[in-house]
């Protein structure tokens, strides 16, 4: 028992080796900001009637010690977080609205940065024509985002966002949902 | 047996970490200037040379450039060669106007994620790259260098014989 162990054991150190190598030799780059960027959509009803207001948010959940430059950043070079809409035919996209950001001190810049960090939304408003389709389809949207922490930056990235939605009849009275969420975007 | 075990735990954990840290050849690459001047590795042996990815959206890699420019002041002519490789994804479209309000007495080139991984698998920048004069990655610095930093790095390596 004991000499099977011990070759079990040879066994498995060899294939950890073996992988350890074959990663060294991977090539591919550097990771970039999507890997400490997570976005979600979400819908302020459970079902979109044709020919109706709809509002949507993206949320973006930013990895813990990192931080994103906000839609209007500091300083010109710096990459400014945008949600692109997709078109989509039949539905019209308007009111979007950006978090402000947060005023942040790093240690690599002698201003204080607008930043995004930890969970912000970014808020839009749909409309759907009357003669739209009904059945699922997604909606769709490109956020750009760039990460950084104290002292090191990673790549931008395009992240890609899908939100489903189900068009029904217009006679079809939704559900409100995710109240909490959009409470925040209630207009007065 | 269970001494066996052990030597051989510490037998295979040695190959891992002689793995990791030994010397590596830097990669066959050459790189191109904005005005078409030529940087080729494999022809720049027998110098120290620094390679440095950053971007100009990057806030810690334009803070460590002016360590790296009062540097390359003191120590180009004792044989040490800067090359800053842009990650910048719009290339001289935005590289040139950035040198322009910020002059870089070394070398800038352009670079991209598949160059980058050629010499390793960083993950953040600025990263630094230090060659020595056989050709060899000697030490990897993912954030900001300071001068003093480079020197310390860069000075037992020009003593050295090539």
């Amino acid at each position: 028992m004991r000499r099977s162990q011990a070759a079990v054991s040879i066994i498995v150190l060899a294939v950890l080796f073996a992988v350890e190598q074959a990663c060294a030799f991977q090539t591919g780059g550097p990771p970039t900001s999507a890997g400490k960027v997570k976005a979600a959509g979400k819908l302020s009803v459970d079902k979109v009637p044709a020919g109706s207001t709809f509002k949507a948010v993206v949320v973006l959940s930013i990895a813990e010690g990192w931080h994103i430059n906000s839609h209007v950043p500091t300083y010109d070079y710096l990459i400014a977080t945008t949600l692109e809409l997709q078109q989509h035919a039949g539905i019209a996209f308007s009111d979007v609205r950006y978090p402000p950001g947060r005023n942040m001190k790093f240690g690599f810049a002698s201003d204080s940065l607008s930043v995004y960090e930890k969970t912000v939304t970014i808020f839009f408003t749909g409309r759907t024509s009357g003669r739209i389709p009904t059945g699922r389809i997604n909606l769709r949207a490109k956020l750009e985002v760039q990460a950084c922490n104290n002292q090191v930056c990673i790549a931008p990235a395009t992240i890609d966002v899908l939100i489903p939605i189900e068009i029904v009849p217009a006679s079809t009275k939704p559900k409100q949902i995710n109240g909490s969420v959009f409470a925040p975007f209630a207009r007065e | 047996m269970r001494n066996f075990f052990i030597v051989l735990i510490l037998v295979v954990t040695a190959l891992f970490t002689s793995s990791a840290i030994a010397q590596r050849k830097a990669p066959e690459v050459s790189f191109n200037t904005a005005d078409g001047k030529v940087y080729d590795l494999s022809n720049l042996k027998g110098k120290v040379v620094i390679v440095n990815f950053w971007a100009t959206w990057c806030g810690p890699c334009r803070k460590e450039i002016p360590d790296f420019i009062e540097f390359y002041k003191g120590y180009k002519e004792k044989g040490v060669e800067i090359l800053g490789v842009s990650l910048d994804r719009e290339g001289w479209e935005k590289v040139t106007p950035f040198l322009k309000k910020t002059p870089i007495n070394y070398p800038i080139v352009l670079g991209n994620g598949e160059i980058a991984g050629k010499f390793s698998r960083f993950n953040a920048i600025p990263t630094t790259f230090i060659i020595d004069k056989s050709g060899n990655i000697v030490d990897e610095h993912t954030g900001v260098m300071t001068k003093s930093q480079l020197e310390a790095k860069v000075k037992p390596l020009l003593a050295a014989n090539s």
